[in-house]
């Protein structure tokens, strides 16, 4: 065996396993993060949820600046998802029609991880866990250590090369996981070729605009004086909803875990709802406030959606 | 981008020529005018028409006073065959008389506000609507890529 191969299997090992320090571990995140988003690469990953089991294609091309994505839904109904940048559009089959729905931006696999880290610093301590294998390619796992009980842990495995991330766990408190996405097989893009990016037409059938997802940007007298630590408000929407008083949701985060608020007036002939769900991941949390119906969902543990709800204020 | 959306509609367009129809969805604003435009003349061509809106059926009738050679004859047919679909988020989805279903589920109590019902423990049903929205638009949602319960069950 050659000198030099010796020497940079022995520097490798050296340089893999033992020596990362905390602020080397964010660096991977970083890059991580990153990768996902300035790659070119196509694979197919599976997301996994209690029962449920999705496999997705993906194919994602980083060219001059823009981001292009498409997702396309293996199993259960036709489901192709494009985003250009921020901007999501779904075509969805639906009984005899695909209808067209908008989005906004949302961080989809693999780009799980915000580019800002400065937010996960607060509320998490990174855990160099070991290198494992995965869809063929050797990843540094890192665990995201909540500093408290208002969230949960995460386990990510990145591409010791390309940074790229493959596969990502959310695990409850007794390290049970929860809910797992991740790739199968990604191999890197060479083409620029954009011609992937087309949804799959069916000509016979009616394509239908869904409406009901148009966005409002609002801002009232509502406010969470003392949010769960680590989150802030990351956007508030209000939903049109055909023949009742419109919805406000808001959004909030901590960098990876997010909870909805739903604001609705009670209004003649509404039950109100109140208390506690727990739907694997999901808890929620409905409560009564001042005429208004509160509603808190999230994937963060049952305290997280119960202190939301109760910290809900109406400004005079 | 118009001839192409037309095209396209009209199921001759070559695929690969096409530049990113999905500009046509994501935008708002001519471009998604003309898609829609262009689905309900289409549509009224072939007699299955599918409206969503009242605001759709009066584009409608724009749409076939100008091209009154080609719509009219379709047109008388129309007011009969309209459907009005209502869109799936409120018709499924936010439907607050939904049965109530078995649920599981710790709960705890809270004084009504005057004028309005007793409020009563959080079901399936309910909470469901609100989950969806939630993974609709909250960021980072792996759950993306579940068909939502709510979802199916209207269907």
């Amino acid at each position: 065996m050659p000198l030099r191969l010796v020497l940079s299997l022995v520097l490798g090992i050296y340089l893999h396993q033992p020596v990362f320090a905390d602020e080397d571990l964010w660096l991977v995140l970083q890059k991580t993060a990153s990768a996902a988003r300035e790659l070119n690469y196509q694979g197919l990953f599976v997301y996994q949820n209690g029962a449920t089991i999705r496999s997705v294609q993906i194919t994602h091309m980083y060219e001059a600046g823009r981001e292009f994505t498409r997702n396309v839904v293996l199993d259960g109904r036709p489901r192709e998802v494009f985003s250009e940048g921020d901007d999501i559009v779904i075509f969805n089959a639906k009984n005899d029609k695909i209808v067209i729905e908008k989005r906004r931006g949302q961080n989809l696999f693999p780009a799980m991880l915000p580019t800002q880290l400065q937010q996960l610093r607060h509320s998490y301590k990174l855990k160099l866990v070991g290198t494992e294998r995965v869809a063929g390619r050797m990843a540094s796992v890192i665990d995201l250590v909540p500093n408290d009980n208002l969230r949960y842990q995460y386990r990510i495995w990145s591409d010791t090369e390309y940074g790229l991330l493959l596969k990502m766990s959310m695990m409850d408190m007794q390290h049970h996981t929860l809910e797992q996405i991740g790739f199968n097989q990604v191999a890197m893009l060479q083409t620029k070729d954009l011609d992937w990016f087309q949804p799959k037409i069916d000509a016979t059938k009616p394509y239908v605009m869904d409406d009901t997802t148009e966005l409002n940007h609002i801002q009232d007298n509502l406010v969470v004086p003392n949010l769960p630590a680590g989150y802030r408000k990351i956007d508030q929407i209000q939903l049109q909803v055909p023949g009742k008083a419109p919805v406000q949701q808001l959004i909030f985060s901590d960098g990876l875990a997010s909870v909805s608020l739903f604001v609705e007036p009670i209004v003649k002939g509404m039950q109100p709802r109140i208390g506690k769900k727990n739907m694997g991941s999901t808890n929620v949390c409905a409560h009564v406030l001042n005429g208004y119906q509160l509603v808190v969902v999230g994937e963060v543990p049952a305290q997280t959606v119960e202190q939301i709800a109760q910290q809900v204020t109406f400004k005079k | 981008m118009k001839q192409q959306l037309s095209a396209l509609i009209d199921g001759e367009a070559d695929i690969e020529r096409c530049e990113h129809v999905f500009l046509a969805a994501k935008s708002t604003g001519e471009v998604a005018e003309a898609w829609r435009h262009y689905h309900v003349i289409r549509d009224v061509m072939r007699d299955e028409l599918f409206v969503q809106s009242s605001d759709m059926s009066r584009r409608i009738m724009a749409a076939i006073d100008d091209e009154p050679t080609v719509l009219a004859p379709a047109a008388t047919m129309v007011a009969s065959k309209v459907t009005h679909i209502r869109p799936q988020f409120g018709k499924y989805t936010w439907s607050i008389a939904a049965s109530v279903a078995a649920a599981f589920f710790v709960g705890l109590f809270v004084v009504s506000q005057s004028g309005v019902s007793e409020p009563v423990q959080i079901a399936d049903n309910d909470a469901d609507q609100y989950v969806m929205a939630h993974h609709n638009y909250a960021p980072n949602s792996a759950t993306y890529y579940i068909h939502n319960v709510a979802y199916s069950a209207g269907e």
